[in-house]
Order: C-alpha cells, then sequence, then structure tokens
C-alpha cells in the first residue's frame, strides 16, 4: 500500500475485478488467489480458459492455480525483488520497454535502469532458485503483452523488504505501460471484506479520511472545523509500533475494535506481553477472542448481519450491507459504541444512522463526495466519486497518475531477517486455507467449514520429510527461535525443498507462535512469510 | 471484454413488439424484457447446456421448435412461447422427469391431514423450541390444535414413514403438546386481525366447522356471530366427547380465544326455534351453516323403542348436560366407532357393573381408534365380536338382548371381509340397557334449504348451498366424520366466504346458473372434494422400504397416563392422556424422517409440474432408488431428485475450473468424478453446485430441522464479510432472527452470483450461542458482566486519566478491516477528536 502510493500517489488496486477478462497476460505473484480470493480466482480460471489469457504464477508451492499456468516461477520466499529485477533485465535487453508511456507518464527510469544489468537470468537464478530460461519466458511474455495484469497479496507485502517488492511491481508496470488502461494495472488483492475501506476512512495515523495527511494544515483545518477540535498534526504509531511501544510501557493504554492480534500478529508471545503491561486494555468485537480475554474492559458489537452500514471492496467499490437481524442480547453497532463512549468523555456524536456519517464523510473527503446511501441501492460504487453525477472510477491513472507522473525507483534485493540456518534449517512460511478466514472466529462455527480442516498441518517436501523420519500424517513439533508448537505433516511435492508452510488459523496451534515481527522499514509490515523454523516428530 | 456498440434489434414475442441486443438468445432477450420463458437448466453463468428442453419455441418461417437458450435473435424475428403444440412439448419432457423422480414435495403426513397442516413443519419448531411459532404455523390450517390434539383420529401418523422404523412418529401428541406450552405461556398465540371491513357473517352451529369458519372470518375482520342452540358451544366436541378424553378446560380456552378475535357466540339460540334462516340473511351479509350431525341413528332392531334403549350421541349429550344418566347394572353397546367406545368407558364410570361392546365385526375392522380401544379393553369392556343384536327382549323395559354370530366371507366393494349372519347361532344377553352407536344423520330444521340424500347440498367449489350467500360445510355437508376434517371445510367455507363479502361482483358467476355454478350432489364428490380443499402437488416416494429409509429403528415415545383399573373407573372423568413432558416431545421430535423436500417451496422443477398440470407418481415401481448421500460435510448429494439437467457439472468445470462431477451417458447419472464419495474428488465446497440445482439434488448438508418452517423467509441483500472480493450474497433470516442460509441472485455484481464456500457457508457464527452479548468489566481477576453505563463510564474515566496523567500519545487504537466504513470512520474521530492522537492504525499491513 505504502510502495503503489509512492510509485502512483494511491495505495488502492489500480483496477477492477472484471479487468482479469481483458487482460492477455495475468502475472500473479505472492497470491494465493482460489484459497484466498475464490471468487478472482474463478475469474483468473475463466480468463485462461475461455478468453486465452497466459497465466504466469510466482510462488514457491505448487498452488491450484499453477494446473492453469503457462509458466510457474517456483520462487524461494524473499527474493522477489531479484526475481523481478531479472524479469526488468530480460525486458530491457530485449527492448519490450513501452518507451512512449515512460517518457510521457513517469520520471525516475534511467536510475532504474542503471541497475538492472547486474540483474541477468542466470544471476537471478542464482538466488531465486528460478531457472534463468523460465525467468526469460515471463519475461517475453508480459513484455510482450499489449495488456498485462498483475496480482499479488500478503506474499509481496509480509517480508521486510515489502515495500521494495511493491515498488518493484510498480517498476515492472510502468516500464511496459501497463497502467491506466483496461486489463493491466498493479491489484493488491484485499484479504479482509474492508480492509481497503478501514484505509480509506482514515484508520491510519498518518492520514484523516480519504488519504488527506495529518500534516497538510489545510486538510486538517477542514476536519478541525466539521469537528471542532485542535487535531494533532504529527503523525501516530502503527500497530507494530504500538506493540514495542506497549511492551516498553510508553504505550499506556489501547483500544482495539475488531482485531485479534494474540493469533493474527506475529510473535504471540511477544503480543501478549505487549498486551499485558498496558494500564488498560479495550477490546471491542463479536466473541471473546484470545485478545478479548486479556481484556480490561470488554464491548460486545454487532456482526455485519446486524447493522447497517458500507464496505469498500479491493477494487475501491463501496457497498452497502444491510441489518438482517437483531444484535445478541445488548450487543451494538460499533459506530453507536463508540459515539457512546465519546459522549461519556463529554464530546457527543450525535449520529442517528450510519447512513448520516456517510453524509458527513461525503463531506470532508472528496473521493467519497459522490457517494450515497441512496446512489448504492443500485449497486457499488469504485471511489474516486468526486461527484453525485460522477459513475465512480474503475481504473486509476488512466490520464496522469494520481501522484502526477509515475515514479520508478531503484530496488535492490534484499535477503529476509531471519534466514534458515544450522539451528533452525528450514524456512516457514504461512498463509491461508480455503475453508478458513483469519482466526477462525467465524468460520470455526460452521461444523460443515470445520470438518473440511479442522486441525491445522505443515506442509513438507518429501525429501525433508525422509531426512526427519517423518511420514505423512505425523504429528510433528515446528520450533522457531519464538516458540514451538504441533501440527499434522503433510508430505508433498508441492512444495520447494528447504521450505515448509502452515496456515495461522488455529487457535490451538498458533503459527503465530513462530513468526517474526521484523518489519518492513517504511510500511511496518511484519515479515510472516519467512522465519527459520526446526521440526521433528511431537 | 471491451465495449462493444449493442446494437439493437426488434423482436415480436408473443404478438407484442420488443427491442433486444444483438448477441442475445431468445431466452436472453425475453427474460431482460421482463418475460418469462419456461426453463430449468438455464443460467447467466453458464454456457448454453440446452439440457431440460423446456425453452422450446417457435419461431416464424422455422419448420420445428427450437431452444430459445441457444437460438440467437435476429432483426425482425417472430417467436410464439406458448402454443398448445409447445406444452405439448414441455408437457412430455417433464413427464419424463418425473418418470424418475422418486421424492417427496410435501410430507406424506402433510399429505395426510384433511386440514393440509404442516406437519413436517410444527413438528421441526417444536425440535427447534419454538413452540408459538408451532402453534402459529398448526393455526394456519387448525384453530384448535389443543382440542384435535386430543382426539384426531391422526390419519397423517398411518402416513408416517416412521412407522418402517419403529412406529408412526407422535404426531397429534406433539402437536397436543406445543398447544399445552402455548396456553400456559403468557405469550400465547394471537393471530393478527385485519381492520373491520363492515361485513358481518352469521354462523349456526359451534362444533368443529362453526367454530373454524369463524376464527378464520374474524381473522379476516369480518363481524362474526355464532348461533348455538345448546347452552354452551362446542357441538360434538363438548356434547358428544367424554371429557376424560378432552377435558373441559381445554375446550373453553380455545373456544375463549375467539372472544380475543371479536366473535360474538350467542348459546341456547336454535335455528327455527329462536330464529329463521330469512331473518339471518336479512342482517348478515353471509351465513354459514354448520348444523353438523347431531340425531343418533335408529339402530333398527326389533322393539328398540321400549324404555332402556339410547341413541349413543344422547347418552353421551345427556351425561354431557346433567352430568349423569340413570342406568341399570348391566348394559350393552353396539357398535365399532368412537362413540360406541365413549359410551362403554362412560357407562362404566357412571357405575354400571359389567358393559358389553357388540360389535359386527372384527376387532381389526372397528373405526374407533387403536388406542381407545385398548383403554377400553384395561378399563373393563367386555368386547363381542362378529356379533349383531336382532332382538330386544322386554316388554316396558329392557331386559336383555337377543344376539346372532356373524361369520365372515369374501370381500366385498369395499374391500373388506363381507359379513352374515349365521343361522342357530343366536343367543341371549341379559342387560338392563341397549346403546346404539351405529350412526348419526343432520337434522337441518329450519333452514329452508335442499337436503340431498341426507345431508346439505353444496356447490363443491363455492361451499354455497342452492340458497345463495348461505354456505356450509362438517358434518352437516359430509355426514359424521371427523373433527379434523369439519376444521377444514370451516376453513375453506371461510375462504370461500371472504372472497364473496370482499368481491360480490365476481361472486355472481358462481351463483346465478352458470356451467361452475351447477350443484353436485355430495355423495359422489371424493374425499379430497368434500374436505374442500385441494391436496398440493407432491411426488410420492411410493414403495418406499425399510432399507431405502436408511435410519435405525427407534420406538414411540410413550404418552404418560392415568393408568385406570377397573375398580378406579368409576366417577372418573380425568384426563387419562397426561401429555408429553417437554423432554419427550424434544425427543420424539427428533424421530421425524423430514421427508418433505427442503425446497418444495421454491423448486424449478415443482413450479413447472404445478403450471403444466404433471402427474407426479406414475410408473413408482420402475423408478429407480437411490442412498442420500450424507458423506461430505457440506454437499448432500439426493440423486432421486436429480434431472440430469448438469448444471452442477457444467458450474463446477465452467466457473469454478475444478471438474468434480460428472454425467454418466451410461447409467444416466450425474456422480463425483471417478465415482467416489465427493469429499475424495477436487471438490472445493463452494456450493456452486448447489446455487445451480434446480431441484433438491444438491442441498447444504445440514443439522436436522436447521431450517425455516414459514415461508417465504426474510431475505437481506448484503456484502459478503470475508475476503476483500465484496461478493453480494442474500442472508435468509427465519422469524426467531436466526440466519440459517445464504443465497444469491445471479446479477450485475462483482461476484455475479457466485460465492466461495465460507461466503455461502460461513455464517453459523452470526447466532452462535458463544456471542458477546453484554460489556464485560475486568474485576479481581476475571470478566465480569456490566452494564453499558458501567462499562462505558469506566473506559471514559480511564482513558480521562491516561490522558491526563501521560498525554494523548499513551494511547493507541486499532481500527478494523472487519468492520465498516462508518464503524472504521467514527473510531479514528475518536481517537484524533476526542483522545487527541493519531495513534489509529488498522492491520491494513498485517
Amino acid at each position: 500500500m505504502v510502495g503503489l502510493a509512492k510509485a502512483f500517489g494511491s495505495g488502492a488496486m489500480t483496477n477492477s475485478i472484471d479487468d482479469m477478462l481483458d487482460a492477455s497476460v495475468i502475472f500473479a505473484i505472492g497470491t494465493n488467489t482460489t484459497e484466498a480470493h475464490p471468487i478472482i480466482g474463478f475469474q483468473i480460471k475463466k480468463a485462461v480458459r475461455e478468453y486465452g489469457a497466459k497465466l504466469i504464477i510466482v510462488d514457491p508451492r505448487r498452488i491450484r492455480l499453477v494446473d492453469f499456468a503457462d509458466v510457474w516461477l517456483q520462487i524461494k520466499p524473499g527474493t522477489n525483488i531479484a526475481l523481478l529485477n531479472g524479469i526488468m533485465n530480460v525486458i530491457l535487453g530485449e527492448d519490450l520497454v513501452d518507451h512512449d508511456f515512460i517518457a510521457q507518464r513517469t520520471e525516475g527510469f534511467e536510475a532504474l535502469k542503471a541497475i538492472l544489468p547486474k540483474y541477468t537470468p542466470d544471476a537471478v537464478e542464482k538466488i531465486t532458485g528460478v531457472p534463468a530460461e523460465d525467468i526469460r519466458k515471463a519475461a517475453r511474455m508480459y513484455g510482450a503483452a499489449d495488456r498485462a495484469i498483475i496480482c499479488y497479496t500478503l506474499g509481496i507485502t509480509e517480508h521486510v523488504t515489502g515495500t521494495d517488492n511493491v515498488l518493484a511491481i510498480a517498476n515492472l508496470a510502468m516500464m511496459t505501460g501497463n497502467i491506466g488502461k483496461r486489463g493491466a494495472g498493479v491489484n493488491p488483492l484485499r484479504g479482509q471484506n474492508n480492509v481497503q475501506g478501514a484505509c480509506d476512512m482514515g484508520g491510519l495515523p498518518n492520514v484523516l479520511p480519504g488519504y488527506q495527511r495529518v500534516d497538510d494544515n489545510a486538510a486538517r483545518a477542514k476536519f478541525e472545523k466539521a469537528w471542532g477540535v485542535t487535531l494533532p498534526s504529527k503523525p501516530g504509531l502503527t500497530e507494530t509500533d504500538m506493540m514495542e511501544k506497549a511492551a516498553s510501557c510508553e504505550l499506556k493504554a489501547m483500544y482495539i475494535m475488531g482485531e485479534n492480534p494474540m493469533l493474527a500478529d506475529p510473535d504471540t508471545h511477544h503480543v501478549e506481553q505487549s498486551l499485558k503491561s498496558l494500564d488498560f486494555l479495550v477490546v471491542q468485537d463479536i466473541f471473546l477472542t484470545e485478545t478479548a480475554q486479556l481484556a480490561d474492559v470488554v464491548l460486545p458489537a454487532a456482526s455485519f448481519g446486524e447493522k447497517d452500514g458500507t464496505y469498500t471492496n479491493t477494487e475501491r467499490r463501496v457497498q452497502r450491507i444491510r441489518k438482517a437481524t437483531e444484535p445478541p442480547g445488548n450487543a451494538k453497532p460499533d459506530w453507536q459504541i463508540i459515539s457512546e463512549l465519546s459522549l461519556a468523555m463529554g464530546y457527543p456524536m450525535r449520529y442517528n444512522s450510519a447512513e448520516e456519517i456517510m453524509e458527513e464523510v461525503g463531506q470532508l473527503t472528496p473521493s467519497f463526495k459522490g457517494i450515497s446511501y441512496a446512489r448504492l441501492e443500485s449497486g457499488g460504487i469504485q471511489w474516486p466519486c468526486p461527484a453525485e453525477d460522477h459513475p465512480g472510477t474503475p481504473i486509476l491513472h488512466t490520464g496522469t497518475f494520481t501522484r502526477g507522473r509515475g515514479l520508478f525507483h531503484e530496488i535492490e534485493h534484499r535477503s529476509s531477517a531471519e534466514e534458515p540456518d544450522s539451528e533452525y534449517p528450514l524456512m516457514l512460511t504461512t498463509g491461508r486455507n480455503l475453508w478458513h478466514y483469519h482466526t477462525r472466529t467465524m468460520t470455526g462455527k460452521s461444523e460443515g467449514l470445520n470438518a473440511l480442516a479442522p486441525h491445522n498441518w505443515v506442509e513438507i517436501h518429501p525429501n525433508d520429510a525422509a531426512k526427519l523420519g517423518i511420514v505423512h500424517g505425523d504429528m510433528v513439533a515446528v520450533e522457531s527461535r519464538r516458540g514451538r508448537i504441533t501440527a499434522t505433516a503433510v508430505v508433498t511435492d508441492t512444495i520447494l525443498q528447504g521450505l515448509v508452510s502452515m496456515p495461522f488459523h488455529y487457535a490451538d496451534s498458533p503459527a503465530n507462535l513462530l513468526t517474526n515481527r521484523a518489519a518492513d522499514p517504511v510500511s511496518k509490515t511484519p515479515e510472516f512469510k519467512v522465519c527459520a523454523v526446526k521440526i521433528e516428530k511431537a | 471484454m471491451e465495449t462493444i456498440v449493442r446494437i439493437s434489434l426488434n423482436i415480436k414475442i408473443d404478438g407484442k413488439h420488443y427491442r433486444a441486443k444483438e448477441n442475445q438468445t431468445i431466452l436472453e432477450a425475453a427474460l431482460a424484457n421482463g418475460l418469462s420463458i419456461p426453463h430449468l437448466c438455464y443460467d447467466p453463468r453458464l454456457k448454453p447446456g440446452a439440457k431440460c428442453g423446456m425453452c422450446v419455441v417457435e419461431v416464424a418461417g422455422v419448420s420445428s421448435p427450437v431452444k430459445a437458450c441457444k437460438t440467437k435473435i435476429s432483426d425482425g424475428m417472430v417467436v410464439n412461447t406458448s402454443t398448445e403444440a409447445l406444452k405439448d412439448i414441455r408437457k412430455r419432457r417433464l413427464e419424463e422427469m418425473f418418470a424418475d423422480h422418486w421424492a417427496d414435495c410435501i410430507a406424506p403426513c402433510t399429505l395426510a391431514c384433511p386440514a393440509g397442516t404442516d406437519v413436517q413443519g410444527y413438528i421441526g419448531l417444536i425440535a427447534q423450541k419454538r413452540y408459538r411459532d408451532a402453534i402459529e404455523l398448526i393455526k394456519q390450517t387448525n384453530p384448535f390444535p389443543g382440542i384435535i390434539g386430543r382426539i384426531c383420529t391422526r390419519p397423517c401418523e398411518d402416513a408416517c414413514r416412521r412407522n418402517l422404523a419403529g412406529g408412526s412418529v407422535s404426531i397429534c401428541w406433539l402437536k397436543r403438546f406445543a398447544a399445552d406450552m402455548d396456553r400456559l405461556s403468557d405469550t400465547h398465540f394471537k393471530p393478527a386481525v385485519k381492520l373491520p371491513t363492515g361485513k358481518k357473517v352469521a354462523i349456526v352451529g359451534s362444533g368443529a366447522a362453526g367454530l373454524t369458519a369463524a376464527y378464520y372470518l374474524a381473522i379476516e375482520g369480518h363481524k362474526t356471530v355464532i348461533f348455538e342452540a345448546m347452552p354452551q358451544p362446542g357441538g360434538m366436541l363438548r356434547y358428544g366427547i367424554p371429557s376424560y378424553r378432552l377435558p373441559k378446560d381445554i375446550l373453553d380456552d380455545e373456544i375463549n380465544q375467539l372472544f380475543e378475535l371479536g366473535v360474538d357466540i350467542r348459546t341456547d339460540h336454535r335455528l327455527g326455534r329462536d330464529l329463521t334462516l330469512d331473518e339471518l340473511q336479512s342482517s348478515y351479509d353471509a351465513v354459514f351453516l354448520g348444523l353438523g350431525a347431531q340425531a343418533g341413528e335408529r339402530a333398527h332392531i326389533e322393539n328398540d323403542d321400549i324404555k332402556g334403549v339410547i341413541r349413543g350421541i344422547n347418552f353421551l349429550r345427556s351425561v354431557s348436560l346433567q352430568g349423569k344418566v340413570e342406568l341399570g347394572k348391566r348394559v350393552a353397546v353396539m357398535g365399532g366407532g368412537n362413540v360406541a367406545i365413549d359410551s362403554a368407558r362412560t357407562a362404566l364410570r357412571l357405575g354400571v357393573e359389567k358393559v358389553y361392546l357388540i360389535y359386527r365385526r372384527t376387532r381389526d375392522q372397528m373405526p374407533a381408534n387403536d388406542l381407545e380401544i385398548e383403554e377400553a379393553e384395561r378399563e373393563g369392556v367386555e368386547f363381542i365380536f362378529l356379533t349383531s343384536p336382532i332382538r330386544v327382549i322386554g316388554s316396558d323395559r329392557v331386559e336383555g338382548i337377543e344376539c346372532i354370530r356373524m361369520a365372515l366371507g369374501d370381500p366385498d366393494a369395499s374391500g373388506r371381509p363381507s359379513i352374515r349372519p349365521e343361522p342357530g347361532s343366536e343367543f341371549v344377553l341379559a342387560v338392563d340397557n341397549l346403546i346404539t352407536a351405529v350412526g348419526q344423520v343432520v337434522t337441518a330444521e329450519g333452514a329452508e334449504i335442499t337436503l340431498i340424500g341426507k345431508t346439505i347440498g353444496i356447490n363443491v367449489k363455492t361451499m354455497q348451498t342452492t340458497v345463495p350467500g348461505v354456505f356450509a360445510a362438517g358434518d352437516a355437508v359430509s355426514s359424521p366424520d371427523v373433527a379434523i376434517k369439519a376444521v377444514a371445510g370451516g376453513r375453506r367455507a371461510a375462504q370461500i366466504i371472504n372472497q364473496y363479502l370482499l368481491s360480490p361482483p365476481n361472486w355472481k358467476v358462481w351463483s346465478d346458473g352458470s356451467p361452475e355454478a351447477a350443484h353436485t350432489i355430495n355423495q359422489y364428490l371424493t374425499d379430497d372434494e368434500s374436505s374442500g380443499l385441494a391436496k398440493p402437488f407432491s411426488a410420492v416416494r411410493r414403495g418406499i422400504t425399510k432399507e431405502d429409509l436408511d435410519v435405525p429403528s427407534t420406538a414411540r415415545t410413550p404418552m404418560p397416563e392415568l393408568k385406570l383399573l377397573k375398580r378406579q373407573v368409576l366417577g372418573n372423568f380425568t384426563e387419562i392422556e397426561l401429555g408429553f413432558s417437554e423432554e419427550d416431545a424434544l425427543k420424539e421430535a427428533q424421530r421425524c424422517l423430514e421427508c418433505g423436500c427442503v425446497k418444495q417451496n421454491d423448486c424449478d422443477l415443482r413450479n413447472l409440474a404445478i403450471e403444466y398440470e404433471i402427474e407426479p407418481n406414475k410408473n413408482y415401481e420402475a423408478m429407480r432408488h437411490y442412498k442420500v448421500d450424507k458423506s461430505h460435510p457440506i454437499v448432500l448429494r439426493d440423486q432421486n431428485k436429480c434431472i440430469q439437467c448438469e448444471k452442477c457439472v457444467q458450474i463446477c468445470d465452467e466457473v469454478v475450473g475444478v471438474g468434480a462431477l460428472e454425467y454418466r451417458k451410461a447409467e444416466n447419472d450425474i456422480v463425483p468424478v471417478g465415482n467416489i464419495p465427493l469429499s475424495e474428488t477436487k471438490c472445493e465446497a463452494c456450493g456452486q453446485c448447489i446455487s445451480a440445482c434446480p431441484t433438491a439434488a444438491l442441498v447444504e448438508n445440514k443439522r436436522k430441522f436447521e431450517r425455516e418452517f414459514f415461508w417465504p423467509p426474510q431475505v437481506t441483500p448484503t456484502t459478503c464479510t470475508y475476503c476483500g472480493v465484496g461478493c453480494q450474497l442474500e442472508l435468509n433470516t427465519d422469524r426467531t432472527g436466526k440466519v440459517f442460509k445464504v443465497t444469491t441472485e445471479p446479477a450485475e455484481s462483482v461476484n455475479k452470483g457466485n460465492l466461495c464456500g465460507k461466503g455461502r457457508f460461513g455464517y453459523h457464527f452470526i447466532n452462535h450461542p458463544t456471542r458477546l452479548r453484554t460489556p464485560l468489566i475486568r474485576k479481581g481477576g476475571g470478566l465480569v458482566e456490566a452494564s453499558w453505563d458501567e462499562a462505558l463510564s469506566l473506559v471514559a474515566e480511564r482513558f480521562s486519566k491516561i490522558k491526563e496523567l501521560y498525554g494523548p500519545g499513551a494511547i493507541g487504537g486499532r481500527t478494523s478491516g472487519r468492520c465498516t466504513n462508518e464503524d472504521n470512520y467514527v473510531f479514528q474521530k475518536f481517537m484524533r477528536a476526542v483522545i487527541g492522537t493519531n495513534n489509529v492504525d488498522n492491520c491494513a499491513r498485517l
């Protein structure tokens, strides 16, 4: 997100889900689309099978989409930059670049060009484990396409090089002119129903709603006038920083709404220590999660089926949710709880409905100005939507980039924070499975879904398993420098040798007990995708 | 998907002109114009499969019919969609499908109920502990579950499939249980009464038919007045059924609900004595006659007019009115029906030392309820079968009866063995009284209407007598029958009368001598017609065996009873059946096999079958029987209901890209690829196949009773709460607010009607019992429940204090990608404007 904002001026998905069908090449990197975004997975398969699109998959595991791929680059986790630079090296070398686009729409290409020569396919093969010929094949395929779309998810961002990974992707798209048109673009697929909206609404330490910077005096003045208060101008702490400051007792209190860091954050022991160090913890949720159990006050919230409101999907489409039933007991919609708390603290927020809140958003946020509940009745609207008669924006950066010109960055390969060594010889990567969602507080309540995937497992290559005397179905202990958990071994050659993989959904076998909280220095996203572990029979 | 310029074409469908887009098929063009062409296998998500053959249409200039789903339109095309020839083709095609559709649409219990009560529905509601809702559902067709739940002859239980596996479900006792629970509840069910219409209806007779008609007419907002000849309302329910079977307080309670609806009951008003039909017609907009069959029929045996011979129904009425009737020490009851049994058992209770029940056939052939017969035996009634009284002995009062033995012969027209007296087998039984219970007849004194035979003649369709505006139902029309049939008739009459009152101009069609108004002699009517209720369309699993059921046998939950030995019967009119405990009822409800189809209300196949008047159960011997496959945790496969349209095969391949299902031509079956269990295929459990299935061959594999029994459910369009795609879906909510299903509409949206497994099946968390219901505060190490005031005051106080001591930067907020835009907006506003910090972040980076 931060990366795209630096390159393009906006951190959101540039194109729409439907654009998959217009692409002649789909480049999917660090996204297990069929498991995490099945409907987009349907779309990709359809594009390949019915619309003749070529599919390039970059993933250390043989994910299901590999069955539909023209090229599968089985990458060693944490080497995305090298691979992307290698692809760009070929594109540059074979002159598949879009010179007009670079000249008219971008800046900084020369600097990038200067670093690419050393990333020859052969050199990159040594870093990434991907055969040089496959790198060339993928580069020619992507570079020659008139419309090539890139999709990525947390396999790109959950690294200490997350921001750089994204910048490298942006470089690739810009140098081939794949921005600002149908069937192209750079598309981070959002993992949560409204993570896009949480950011759009200013749920970030440096921006107010609509990405209006807190250190922009004019923007702040507008909100100060509307809200009748003076607002702080200094950017606040990120989540990762908050946890560190809590552990060091500089942060005294936290108000956590709708998150379960005890399972979702890396290095659970550290999370627990941080939360327990707080003087006061308030958790607002629909279940008594592992995090809520540590709280001083737990506030019961209404679920999505019990309130009105809007979510913004991964393609920036604002859509309605509607109340289908009453909240249980005394539970209330989150906005209502916050409003009442605000009143108790002497600042009345007088909202009678979620719709009134959206009206206020529209007044203060130019990109939401044209969005109203009345309009949403006839379908979702993609922001920016600056006026009531504006149809919404399916594709960003069509004429110019949000920041004016697209900015190339010279990005060099860096290693992951914790590479395997003699003590912890295997690399662990975490992920999701088709039937569960995040910390399973919701999907774990559905008998059918649970029956399909009731317990945690760890995927391991047959060669590694043989060395450890492990057979398929064994219970094994997986240990990192931070913790130890047990899971069932799934011995499979769909995974790279030396790599093991686990879902992080299970509270009784929490993979994040193992993961490393080392984070990207800019985005502060922790490196969930790489840490070092050892495995033995349990 | 480049934007192409769509050229608009002119087409003519069924004589009207429409505009359509180039490249559309005829079916797409019709649907886009709001027209409907029958179809089963068309789905906008799929390539035209053209398997079902329902969408055939005629195109001008084309010699034979074409399939609308795969024929593109052309400019000026002329299409006909509903000629007789096309209807024939569709009908034949549907008949082909039904030739191998071994399934139940409606449960056999419900089909067997004369009133059409949704038995499976109310048992399901009882299983969900929704007793008030169970009563509401029952009262849609039967306002008196407490009464009927005690006295019904239970044709539903005869039809119950559980008979093959341990005995029928105790349907009637469950109904009674629900009624008792509701009766004793503070929030017992009261139907909503519509605004007054200003119309008045007179109802003559307050038996089951009259009370029922009054109930439904009152709900419709008509002023309803019941006239009853006897001192108290209830008719046969009060004066024909002893209180040990139907306690008077139960009867009173259920009659009293009519007062809540504004019904006026005037007792001691006898037609012909206190009022005339003319008077009623001049004061009321409609009249309903529920006169019943009150007069005991004469037994026609020699010397039966002397003192000591009593007709059964008169005997029961007198006991009811006076509390007792003088009898001698030995009494014979003649007859095999419930009135005979009731008379015998009542006689015992009045102190008679010896009661004989004489029946001319065998025990198996007695029309009375088995349970009643058993009770009578236990209480000491002596049964004499294959015997008929032929002469009463005595000059001024009964001294005995002469009887003759009967022998069984070849079956008669009704299928029962014929009987004939055996000459020389005569014998004398010394008794002081003979109670004859051989039937009742209608007395329609004071009603100047045509009796046809012994009953009131009505028009089958209109329930109207020969007098316009006068309607009738119940025993007076059908001759003596069971109470539930009178309830059914009363309700049907109320529906008709309601139409009559609300739209009298249309009513003329029925009363002015038009062909439809021709009156029909009621004894020529079929059972269905005389009950006045059209049976719903339903396929039926005829020829079912225990193997087909595939469930272990379990025994019926016994009814707790007041056990009376002979010596304890005297004077004891206390109710014998004590009713199920809640535990009993819940256990018994679990015995229900849920035969009725989960999609009975929204099945595309059934809807077309109804439209095309298909006869569903022909050639059932040839139908294939499949075991229902519940082995997959999410997808239930019932191949019995499959019509081989292959939509599931297509969607799994074309849309999902998995291809877990295949069609096998040789067997004409759809099976998981390789014919292995679905859970061992590549199936991703997305349920797309379920969403495509036009029948219930593929449905969500749920726990028993996890569905809604009121139709339609509340459907709320919303956005999925899982990943960031933002699929559009519909939450289906039951009356209790429980989300029990997720559906989609194929439409222009990000997901176009498609969903993944999480979106479609991950809804159970919403109503999960572990949801947080109230604020919690940490006290002494643990979290304890608190009020909102307490919790919010505490948070406000602590945040304020920390802010004061350490500054706003000492507080951090984590907002959430799981919450709405509005929640997030208010959260960051709170952190910034109220706390005064930018320490707000969300897991976008996680």
